[in-house]
């Protein structure tokens, strides 16, 4: 009996050291040499539903990446992608937040897609002083949020009082507001909601929808169509707004000026029935030397169209590294930030300064011509 | 696979004495309290803190399912109110973080027994089916209410609790919250567990007639079932609330209710270390498999379905206990 109990002990006790060595394992962090890569963190969703646009992001990252290492890298350092798979939510998001800030060798962090997400992990950046720059999050919640946060993506606060100053142009006084029910809908809708207000514009009737669920829009279009709208704006996703524009005219809207949000610029609205509809957009794929560029590589690395999420993924990668090739030898995650703090850059989506977290670039206006989007702002 | 059974058949055949117990406590404490010294690791205590957190949500959701033998799959329900009760308390009327978490489970507690009394005549896939709804609903109320909880936005900029003038903060301070949180949940499962009212509980669980034949007030024991574990579900929201600064409904969705019914199912329904066991496997293989990147969820899922085949039972139920499967012998 007694020997089994030894036996116990010895077992238990070898267990625990084991354990102990492998905690004390994770903790031990190896100095970065000169030589070494440089990291770029990406948190983005890469499974659950939002995981293709996720990817998007991750795969213009990558371009960006690969694009440098080709020119020589950074100081002759090349550049490494660590990618988090933070699976929309923001408990996940903390995790990769936190694993992003434990890695040495990452020195800037380009995410994340939602803003819950984002929210979650900023303060975990800003407390390590780790540099990051979202491509997508758009919430107003997010303005001068921290010293080490940036955002190449728009500020919905700036979506919605821009769409708000084209429908007055347009000479619009009654408009009807959709928006698809979560963060993003939302914070625009309300940015736009206040920009009406003060300039007074009418919004006979609000309408909700669910991303990724809602394919028949009958009740919303018919509500629209009693309500003396002369206009419509939709928050929202690629998807809902095409199956919006597709069914306006059966019930009673196809008259309708059709104003769709930033969402909405992407090659997969012209396969439905949006000729003439305006969309607010981040880059002009028809025209900008720079854009073209990036689009035909895009095109050339992963076989399909970027939108605009991939395009601004595309700027803050870039920023990141233009800041890096700034800091002439000495990069530090300080270092960068100060670089990204004060770059005026010219991207894919136009030219960046951050002012309070968020950037200077205008917004761009199209109409849908021809089955092409035309540049008229 | 019989390798690992030997293994755990040895140690749940440990007996130790009084002093063995004491200096293991002891030993325990120590390596709770320089765990964070030790790992200057700011992932590592990251992910221990979600392990214990989903242990404490693992006991109370196994309060409700394995002692009670209720089906619950609206638990998220209890765990996003919680948060968002203490959350607007403290940020709508400056509250202290500890009186606004004693009201949040006072208010969840109340709540889950009124949604319990209406389902209280139905078991299994019935009951299953109403809480599943609820979780719903309640994640799409949060979703809707904007005026009340900012809505899908989320609210951010949680303030940190305050006890005596000293404001929780950081890893390492949350690390000790937490375990102490986890020890008082086990502590109170334990007690639970070997109280009259634990045995009536799973009298009642067992047999609805048998109970009720020897005079136990089924409906008593079915009803505080969900209020005592939708309580300390609140309690565990109002942790998460504040360590995560911001709650958003997205936190609240649906698949969270299956990730502790998960965790309860593989550990061992009604056993106290199959439900911390089952959340800290639960919650670690996804960060352990990290490394697989693309292939995460499938090895994950992969890894559930082999384990349900091996111990349908879950790792340390209830069941081979009572069975006496490892033929512990009575101590003498």
């Amino acid at each position: 009996m007694k020997r089994d109990l030894m036996k116990k002990l010895m077992s238990m006790v070898i267990a625990s050291t084991i354990i102990a060595g492998c905690l004390t394992g994770c903790g031990s962090t190896s100095g970065a040499t000169s030589d070494d890569p440089i990291s770029i963190g990406a948190s983005f969703p890469l499974t659950g539903s939002i995981a293709a646009d996720g990817q998007t992001c991750v795969d213009a990252i990558n371009l960006a990446i690969k694009q440098a290492n080709e020119a020589g890298g950074i100081n002759g350092r090349t550049l490494k992608l660590e990618t988090g798979d933070d699976e929309g939510t923001p408990t996940s998001a903390a995790s990769i937040a936190n694993k992003f800030v434990d890695d040495d060798k990452i020195l800037a962090v380009v995410s994340s897609y939602n803003s819950s997400c984002m929210l979650a992990q900023v303060d975990i950046y800003s407390e390590a002083e780790l540099p990051c720059i979202s491509p997508v999050a758009t919430t107003p919640a997010l303005t001068g949020v921290s010293d080490f946060f940036y955002r190449t993506a728009p500020n919905d606060a700036d979506c919605g009082s821009y769409a708000g100053d084209f429908l007055k142009e347009k000479g619009i006084s009654k408009v009807a507001l959709f928006y698809e029910n979560d963060d993003y809908g939302l914070g625009l809708a309300e940015a736009f909601e206040a920009k009406c207000a003060e300039l007074g514009i009418e919004i006979v009737t609000t309408q909700t929808y669910v991303y990724g669920e809602t394919v028949d829009y009958s009740t919303q279009l018919t509500a629209t169509s009693g309500s003396g709208a002369e206009a419509i704006f939709v928050c929202g996703c690629v998807t809902e707004m095409g199956l919006i524009c597709d069914q306006r005219s059966d019930y009673g809207c196809g008259d309708m000026m059709v104003l769709l949000g930033n969402g909405g610029y992407a090659p997969a609205l012209l396969d439905y029935n949006t000729e003439g509809v305006y969309v607010q957009g981040e880059f002009d794929r028809e025209q900008s030397e720079k854009a073209k560029e990036f689009v035909e590589a895009f095109k050339t690395e992963y076989g399909y169209e970027p939108g605009n999420w991939a395009a601004s993924a595309y700027d803050s990668a870039l920023i990141v590294i233009e800041a890096m090739k700034e800091c002439d030898g000495d990069i530090t995650r300080a270092s960068i930030n100060e670089k990204i703090s004060g770059i005026s850059f010219p991207g894919v989506c136009g030219n960046y300064t951050f002012v309070n977290c968020n950037s200077t670039k205008e917004e761009l206006m199209f109409q849908v011509t021809d089955k092409k989007f035309a540049l008229i702002k | 696979m019989s390798k690992i059974k030997e293994l755990i058949n040895k140690i749940k055949k440990i007996r130790l004495s009084k002093m063995q117990k004491l200096v293991a406590l002891i030993a325990l404490i120590a390596l709770i309290v320089a765990f964070p010294y030790m790992v200057n690791d700011k992932y590592t205590i990251h992910v221990f803190i979600l392990c214990a957190m989903y242990a404490c949500l693992t006991l109370s959701l196994n309060l409700i399912i394995g002692w009670s033998g209720q089906f619950s799959l609206g638990h998220v329900c209890f765990y996003g109110m919680g948060a968002y009760v203490t959350t607007l308390l403290m940020m709508n009327f400056g509250m202290n973080f500890f009186l606004a978490t004693l009201i949040s489970i006072v208010f969840t507690s109340t709540f889950a027994m009124l949604l319990c009394l209406p389902t209280l005549k139905l078991r299994g896939d019935y009951l299953a089916v109403i809480t599943l709804g609820f979780g719903e609903v309640f994640r799409l109320f949060l979703t809707n209410e904007v005026d009340l909880t900012k809505g899908p936005a989320g609210i951010p900029s949680i303030p940190d609790p305050v006890i005596f003038g000293y404001a929780i903060k950081g890893k390492q301070a949350y690390f000790y919250f937490i375990m102490i949180l986890l020890v008082a949940f086990i502590a109170f499962m334990k007690k639970f567990n070997n109280s009259g009212f634990g045995m009536a509980m799973m009298t009642v669980n067992e047999d609805d007639i048998a109970a009720t034949a020897i005079g136990l007030n089924t409906k008593k024991y079915k009803l505080l079932g969900f209020g005592i574990g939708g309580g300390m579900a609140a309690l565990m929201g109002s942790f998460y609330a504040v360590y995560m600064g911001m709650i958003s409904p997205t936190s609240f969705a649906y698949a969270e209710s299956i990730k502790m019914v998960s965790m309860v199912v593989l550990g061992g329904m009604g056993s106290i270390p199959g439900s911390i066991l089952g959340a800290f496997l639960l919650t670690a293989l996804p960060e352990l498999l990290r490394a697989f990147s693309e292939y995460r969820m499938v090895l994950y899922g992969a890894l559930m379905v082999v384990m349900m085949i091996f111990r349908p039972e879950g790792m340390w139920s209830r069941a081979s206990r009572l069975k006496n499967e490892y033929k512990i012998k009575a101590e003498k």
